[in-house]
């Protein structure tokens, strides 16, 4: 009884001394390097912490002086180095959500631009065409070679070549015979047919045209 | 030797191939080059109308009248011949026209009927393509007092030459239809 | 001696200047009716009787749903006839339009097919004097296109110095075979009276009236002058033949139109082209 009492009461002192002696012996040597370490690891992290959020808060803040690459560059920094910060965590939802609404305004102004110079070329050409119009549907021979010496100023010179489409058909591209814009336009005075669009314009470095090519409406 | 003949059967080959092809032009391409043949026709008949019309100033008539001219290919004559004369008088193009300018009226009206009929283009020996256009047009002179003194109806019968050409335009090669009227037979319908 | 008539009979129908209109529109009101149905051009006449256009004159390509359609054809066929003209049996015109516009076996004619000559008198000084011959042509191949061909030549100045002489007299009018042992010294017979000269040519000689003319022309003896009204020979429709001539008239009924039709057996048809086409 006393016996069995004694090993009962020995096996978790034994265990302990084992216990407490094992950890002793295992990190007894360098114990004051790992906390060093430990704390130098901490104190790296709150700093990587708090350089990802000036930086997520800066990019918050700018007034687009950055541009959307450079932020998108930067973000992906610092998400790479999954710090797993619940402050960062929240900054990066913010910059990702401003990155992208800047990617999109950038899209649209692109389209926007696209778009105005289309309708700016379009004017141009529209422009021209109703030089040509107003040619055909002059009521006398003065007026109409006013038109004429008008338009001409638009070209480089009177023997700009117009081309003119009469068919297109995938790669065969029918064309009537090459002529000058002068002839053309006095062509326009005598017939007072106008039945072209302007198709495409070349012009030189002063802004004046050096070809045009016509395709039948 | 042997390797030139081959070389000249196949030459010869791809120039006949070639005729062939160019012959089987789809109906859009056709409906085209028909539409780009009736416009010179329109034009022709525009410059016609101005050359006849006394208000137009003497020189823009001349410089109408080479325009006109230019439409034709070199040598082209109007065939004319009347309901009571069926003989036919020839003119040079220019002589025509510069006949029309001329004529003692007062006044001259010059109209063309809608009705265009347009031929089939047929192929020459030399592959030029050729058709004819055919108008009607409604010729009025009118004297000092404004009377009608003459009137007539014309059947114009005219030939349209199409031939395929290239040509460099800035440096770009360019495929196109090179239209050209030919002669012209005039023949009177009514008179009055 | 049958086909020689009918040459006969389509001779004398050479001359007889095309129906001109009759007088003239009153007034010219605008309306172009008129226009419209006149068939303009020879190629009017190839498309209205095959049906390849509409009646605006703009044209079907094969595989438009009207392209060559049978009702239309008939139509057509109807409006391309000279309704004036006396050498036209109505019968006979409902006969040709059934069996050209036949559902099963429909016939079409064909622009660059053969069988089918343009005629048109020509007038010439001729030794000082006007003389009026008739120039045939027919279309002909070559290279990458087409173009008309004169193929005889019908001038009665001509013809008449190879007529079918006296008979009998024929009959003596050769060099005996036995003339080469007397160094051929008969042969001034051939040319002592030049009426039968060409009796002494072997059999095979037939005039070329075109070489005549060519010949003519290049002495100086003949002049061009001026042409006549023009027509149209076709036998293309197997069985038939007919004539087409331009009619400058008013009303609905003018143009190029059939003037004359006639059912032909194959030899009158051989016959025929071979006049055309010696």
């Amino acid at each position: 009884m006393k016996t069995q009492f004694y090993f009962k009461s020995i096996i978790p002192r034994l265990f302990i001394i084992l216990l407490v002696g094992g950890i002793a012996f295992s990190t007894g040597g360098c114990k004051s390097k790992k906390k060093l370490a430990q704390e130098a690891a901490a104190k790296e992290y709150a700093d990587r912490v708090a350089k990802a959020i000036a930086e997520l808060e800066a990019i918050l803040n700018d007034d687009g002086t950055m541009p959307v690459v450079e932020m998108e560059r930067r973000l992906n920094d610092i998400k790479s180095q999954n710090l797993n910060d619940t402050r960062v965590n929240e900054l990066i939802k913010q910059v990702e959500a401003k990155i992208a609404a800047q990617k999109e305004a950038l899209r649209q102004k692109q389209l926007d631009d696209q778009k105005k110079q289309e309708a700016a070329e379009e004017q141009t050409y529209h422009y021209i065409d109703e030089y040509f119009k107003q040619v055909a549907n002059s009521k006398t021979v003065p007026e109409a070679n006013a038109k004429i010496a008008e338009a001409m100023k638009m070209f480089s010179s009177p023997d700009v070549p117009v081309l003119i489409i009469i068919s297109k058909a995938g790669s065969d591209v029918d064309y009537d015979k090459p002529t000058t814009i002068e002839k053309y336009l006095n062509y326009l005075k005598d017939t007072k047919n106008y039945n072209n669009s302007v198709y495409s314009v070349k012009m030189d470095g002063y802004g004046q045209i050096v070809s045009l090519e016509l395709i039948k409406n | 030797m042997k390797t030139y003949k081959s070389l000249i059967i196949l030459l010869f080959a791809g120039f006949a191939l070639q005729g062939v092809a160019q012959d089987n032009l789809s109906p859009e391409r056709k409906q085209a080059i028909d539409s780009l043949a009736l416009e010179k026709v329109r034009d022709l008949s525009k410059y016609i109308s101005l050359i006849g019309d006394k208000d137009t100033p003497f020189s823009e008539a001349n410089r109408v009248i080479d325009r006109a001219v230019e439409l034709f290919m070199e040598g082209s004559e109007v065939g004319v011949s009347s309901l009571y004369k069926e003989e036919i008088n020839y003119y040079q193009v220019r002589e025509y026209l510069e006949r029309l300018m001329r004529l003692n009226y007062s006044k001259v009206d010059i109209e063309w009927y809608k009705i265009e009929y347009v031929s089939d283009l047929e192929r020459q020996p030399d592959g030029t393509y050729v058709g004819v256009i055919t108008i009607f047009q409604k010729f009025s002179g009118y004297d000092q007092e404004g009377g009608l003194v003459y009137q007539d109806v014309t059947k114009k019968d005219i030939t349209v030459y199409v031939k395929r050409k290239e040509t460099q335009i800035a440096g770009k090669l360019i495929g196109f239809w090179d239209v050209l009227l030919g002669d012209i037979r005039v023949k009177e319908t009514t008179k009055e | 001696m049958k086909y020689s008539i009918t040459i006969l009979i389509l001779l004398c129908c050479a001359f007889i200047m095309p129906a001109f209109g009759q007088g003239s529109l009153s007034s010219i009101t605008g309306d172009e009716t008129d226009l419209y149905a006149q068939t303009k051009q020879v190629n009017q006449f190839f498309r209205r009787f095959n049906n390849e256009e509409d009646r605006y004159g703009n044209r079907y390509y094969p595989g438009d749903s009207l392209y060559r359609d049978n009702a239309f054809r008939k139509v057509y066929l109807e409006m391309l006839f000279d309704k004036e003209s006396p050498f036209i049996q109505k019968s006979q015109k409902e006969e040709f339009i059934n069996h050209v516009a036949d559902v099963d076996n429909p016939v079409f004619l064909d622009f660059h097919g053969d069988n089918w000559f343009a005629e048109v008198p020509a007038t010439f000084m001729y030794y000082k004097k006007k003389e009026t011959l008739l120039l045939f042509l027919q279309l002909e191949q070559e290279n990458l296109g087409y173009k008309w061909v004169i193929t005889n030549v019908y001038f009665d100045k001509f013809l008449k110095k190879f007529n079918k002489g006296d008979k009998e007299l024929v009959k003596s009018k050769f060099l005996h075979p036995m003339s080469h042992e007397l160094d051929f010294m008969n042969m001034y017979k051939v040319f002592q009276d030049p009426t039968y000269s060409e009796y002494y040519a072997s059999k095979t000689f037939k005039p070329d009236y075109r070489t005549l003319l060519f010949y003519e022309v290049k002495m100086g003896n003949m002049e061009y002058q001026n042409l006549g009204p023009l027509k149209f020979h076709f036998f293309q429709v197997d069985g038939w033949y007919f004539e087409v001539n331009f009619f400058n008239r008013p009303g609905n009924n003018s143009g190029w139109l059939i003037s004359k039709l006639y059912k032909i057996s194959d030899k009158e048809k051989e016959d025929l082209i071979r006049f055309y086409l010696p």
